[in-house]
């Protein structure tokens, strides 16, 4: 991040000559990325699903609808309406007080945050993916397929997903790019692409403008893989012509390609049913007895000793370790090594049958993530509830963040087997359209839930509030169907939630200064407070003092688009929360330098600040304010690069 | 009291249309009704000449006038926005609300987002759609939003402020918008006030907007514009240059009408002993043209200088577009 006028100066220049560079292909040769002419490219039709997005739901403006359609804003680079934009970036949301923990056991090579599904119009042996960046790229880091062709039933099981690229997070270059990585080959036409992202090393909000699918109708020879134009500004992307896939892909670059497909298409088919096929061998064997006289070196080892280093493992190490021999699949199936389940990173193979094979293994599980899943095999109710009855009662923490198969029923389910509930994740999961279940079921030991875009309504949230008086964490960002209730909501929540710690009313739009009110006079505790684009805050009705006056212990505020944050409330967030970490203030038109850098002054544990969009806040002056404070990652989003 | 042979012919002679009609559907060589577009041309003055913008900024703007051309699977649709001037006073550039909001329609119509029968949903959705965006666009505007739906053949339109427009058949003006103002030279206006500052400002709902519909038939000539047209060319004098354009339809004919009719409005804005239809209207609603009220803003008598847009389209069949 640019720290002095030079800086920023090359920063900018860097920019516009990516910007040149696009612009005179394309008026030399017509196009931004020519191709050969036998190939057929279609742009991106339909967004089938994603996980997140910054706009409104019935909006057109950030919105990840936007990724379909014509690339209009590339070669451009900015934070533009007609982008397809992400609700998160960098590290900021998990290091905040509602932030999610990480599971153990998780494989190092999954990094995916986000998801996005598009289609196409017509079925293409993809021989390139073109992803168009408009603003802080780099965050792509898997390309998927999907293989419809045993039929679209997904009970048979015959919906799979294919991994064309992987790759891992990293920093890029700021500038405008068009994302083609080279593609693992496939057998088959697909219309349907998914692209997994992480987004841990941006800058700001990645944007993307659109997506191709570049193919051919037929089976294409392996000629198109290997010559294929590369089309950044320098000669050799780093970030693209190098990378190449982890082990397990088996994937080589460039001129190896041809001739290790076999290989790798072997080691592909192996590696999707590897993780089914280890759970049911290793379960295959009934329990066996360890004979104490054998005496190998394994046998010598304390048990926690081995417990320690099996702790170690993935989930897939630990099933293929079962397979060894029959002490380690002992050792393997302490339930004691399973009390965290990640099943995310296995999404494309996991269905509810291999969870009722996992059963055994799960008797002390207390955290279980089930997010993403559903995809790759069906999930039926019968199984998830049996699953639930022998290993869930005591479980404390269910994920299913984008779960299309959590619907009413599922969610009764888990309302009336998982009682002991600490932590309800239910991100984005838009098939549930009835919530009523949760007003007989409670869950009294609930701290955290997470609705965001569900379509929860008022009395099913009225009556999780009034059950669960140790909530701490709820984030009820975008979920439309509460708009019109929000200030009787808060209401609610200060009566009967006076623990909570972090709240997320993201856009909820008729958030007035009456709620908030009601918040900050009962929930002292607040740490953490999100009224992004909440419009009808007003500063003249002191909502933001006496918030600030009243939440002492604030670490994190977002007032993203509350466009009358003033002076006066920038000096009382300073004067009255010293532990503000991450502070948001976007699109305001009141607030000057003095303000900030009282703020930046006064608040030690400042992390983080955004100033975007802030009349009066010119990128000369966060520079300098970069350079003196350098603990503080100052943010300053632009749309037109040459005229800020 | 009509006689009971009257009838009886009204009758007889319904009875025939409906044989007919239904001979006629079942007839080989009927002709089915053939989808109806817009061929369109567009230009217009800016009230200052004096701009340095940068050509990427002044598309479909002239001076505080925006408007855009759209076209989608179901319908053709235009739209005129006008910019209320008195925000420069404020430090704000009244030419950017009518830009963007009118961009922001043109890309809505383009992606499908809108129902054809309905432009003032056009209005009302472009209008929330600004309210979306990071950067703050502050200003007011009119907007007038005219959709041809190719199939039913028939214009819908949306009309708030004093922009508008007309449709031409033969000679004569078969259909037009209303002119909305609060009082003289005040239209109604769409506006987003500094948010801080609510409430002092003059802001129209977009519900305000005056919805119709019109059949159309091959021929007829649409002209959308700004009130810097209409308050500067008599209705004659645009009826007049409108005429040709029932026999002539090449776009080139179109797009060099709309320019000439721009041109001529901004000549006689420009002079001072020309009874211009504003200066008309000043006189009927009995303001002293040297009176206090107006001295600061307007010519005593003559034409009326403003930012003039203007779009002309002419409704035609889709198979003699491309001959």
């Amino acid at each position: 991040m640019a720290t002095s006028p030079e800086e920023y100066a090359d920063f900018q220049a860097h920019i516009l000559n990516s910007v040149k560079h696009y612009r005179d292909i394309q008026k030399k040769e017509g196009d931004v990325s020519p191709i050969a002419e036998c190939l057929i490219r279609l742009e991106g039709h339909e967004v089938i699903d994603f996980s997140s997005q910054y706009g409104s739901e019935s909006s057109i403006s950030y919105v990840a609808y936007n990724l379909a359609g014509k690339a209009c804003v590339f070669p451009s680079y900015g934070d533009y309406t007609q982008a397809c934009v992400f609700r998160t970036y960098g590290p900021w949301w998990n290091i905040a007080p509602s932030g999610r923990i990480k599971y153990r056991g998780t494989p190092s090579e999954f990094a995916s945050e986000d998801f996005i599904e598009i289609s196409f119009a017509e079925y293409l042996y993809p021989v390139r993916i073109e992803v168009y960046e408009t603003y802080n790229p780099g965050a792509i880091v898997r390309i998927l397929a999907c293989d419809r062709a045993g039929g679209t039933d997904a009970d048979k099981g015959q919906i799979t997903w294919v991994t064309l690229w992987r790759g891992q997070p990293k920093p890029c270059k700021q500038r405008p790019r068009i994302f083609a990585p080279h593609l693992k080959k496939i057998n088959f036409a697909t219309n349907l692409i998914r692209l997994e992202l992480n987004h841990h090393h941006l800058d700001y909000y990645t944007e993307l403008d659109g997506i191709k699918l570049i193919g051919t109708k037929t089976p294409p020879c392996s000629d198109f893989y290997i010559h294929q134009p590369v089309l950044s500004v320098d000669d050799a992307d780093p970030d693209i012509t190098f990378e190449f896939c982890e082990r397990d892909e088996g994937f080589r670059k460039g001129d190896h390609q041809q001739e290790t497909s076999q290989d790798n298409q072997s080691i592909i088919t192996n590696n999707q049913e590897n993780l089914s096929s280890e759970v049911q061998l290793s379960n295959s064997m009934a329990y066996v007895f360890i004979d104490a006289e054998e005496s190998s070196f394994f046998t010598l080892l304390p048990k926690e000793i081995v417990h320690l280093i099996l702790s170690y493992l993935d989930l897939q190490d630990l099933c293929r370790l079962a397979q060894t021999c029959s002490h380690m699949k002992a050792h393997c199936y302490d339930p004691y090594l399973y009390t965290d389940l990640n099943l995310q990173p296995f999404w494309t193979q996991v269905s509810s049958s291999s969870m009722l094979l996992m059963i055994p293994k799960c008797l002390r599980i207390q955290r279980l993530n089930l997010s993403w899943l559903g995809k790759g095999g069906h999930m039926f109710l019968a199984h998830l509830i049996t699953f639930f009855e022998n290993c869930c009662q005591e479980l404390g923490t269910l994920e299913l963040c984008c779960c299309n198969f959590v619907d009413s029923s599922v969610l009764k389910s888990v309302a009336s087997i998982c009682c002991n509930l600490l932590d309800l994740n239910l991100l984005g999961c838009t098939n549930i359209d009835d919530f009523s279940c949760l007003r007989i079921l409670s869950l009294p030991k609930l701290r955290k839930l997470n609705l965001y875009r569900t379509k929860i309504d008022y009395s099913s949230l009225m009556a999780v509030i009034r059950s669960s008086p140790d909530l701490e964490h709820l984030n009820i960002g975008s979920c439309q169907l509460l708009n019109s209730y929000i200030n009787a909501i808060l209401m609610e929540l200060g009566s009967f939630c006076k623990k909570l710690k972090s709240l997320d009313l993201w856009r909820m739009k008729a958030l007035s200064d009456e709620g908030l009110d009601y918040l900050y006079n009962n929930c002292h505790e607040l740490q953490e407070l999100d009224v992004g684009w909440c419009v009808e805050l007003k500063s003249d009705k002191d909502c933001y003092l006496n918030l600030a006056k009243n939440c002492k212990n604030l670490r994190k505020l977002f007032l993203t688009a509350n466009r009358t944050v003033r002076d006066v409330d920038l000096r009382a967030i300073a004067l009255n929360c010293p532990f503000m970490e991450q502070l948001d203030i976007l699109g305001t038109r009141e607030v000057t330098k003095d303000a900030i850098v009282h703020v930046l002054e006064t608040c030690k544990n400042l992390i983080f600040l955004d100033v975007s969009f802030c009349l009066g806040i010119s990128p000369s002056d966060v520079c300098s304010w970069r350079a003196s404070y350098p603990h503080v990652s100052i943010k300053k989003s632009f749309q037109n690069i040459s005229i800020t | 009291m009509q006689s009971v042979a009257q009838y009886g012919r009204i009758v007889a002679r319904a009875l025939a249309a409906g044989i007919h009609n239904e001979f006629q559907l079942k007839s080989p060589f009927e002709k089915p009704k053939e989808p109806l577009h817009l061929v369109t041309g567009a230009s217009g003055f800016s009230k200052s000449k004096s701009l340095t913008k940068s050509s990427q900024l002044s598309k479909w703007t002239f001076g505080d006038d925006a408007y855009f051309i759209s076209r989608n699977k179901v319908a053709d649709v235009i739209g005129v926005a006008d910019g209320v001037g008195g925000w420069r006073n404020y430090g704000i550039d009244p030419s950017s609300f009518p830009r963007t909001l009118m961009l922001v329609c043109e890309r809505m119509v383009r992606e499908g987002h809108f129902v054809p029968q309905s432009p003032a949903n056009i209005i009302a959705a472009g209008y929330s759609e600004m309210m979306e965006q990071k950067v703050l666009t502050l200003g007011s505007s009119t907007a007038c939003v005219v959709s041809l739906h190719r199939e039913e053949q028939t214009i819908y339109s949306a009309n708030l402020g004093d922009s508008g427009f007309l449709v031409i058949r033969n000679g004569e003006i078969v259909h037009r918008s209303t002119e909305q103002q609060h009082y003289f030279n005040t239209p109604y206006q769409l506006a987003v006030a500094p948010p801080s500052r609510d409430g002092q400002w003059l802001s129209d709902s977009p519900e305000m907007a005056e919805s119709s519909s019109f059949k159309v038939e091959d021929g007829d000539v649409l002209m959308l514009a700004t009130d810097g047209l209409f308050d500067n060319l008599s209705e004659d004098m645009i009826v007049r240059s409108l005429r040709p354009l029932h026999t002539h339809k090449e776009e080139e004919r179109i797009q060099s009408t709309a320019h000439s009719m721009a041109e001529h409005a901004y000549k006689l804005s420009l002079d001072p002993d020309y009874m211009s239809p504003f200066a008309l209207s000043a006189c009927d609603i009995g303001i002293d043209l040297r009176g206090e009220l107006l001295k600061n803003l307007f010519l005593f008598s003559g034409g009326k200088p403003d930012d003039i847009t203007c779009i002309i389209a002419r409704v035609t069949y889709q198979s003699e577009i491309f001959l």
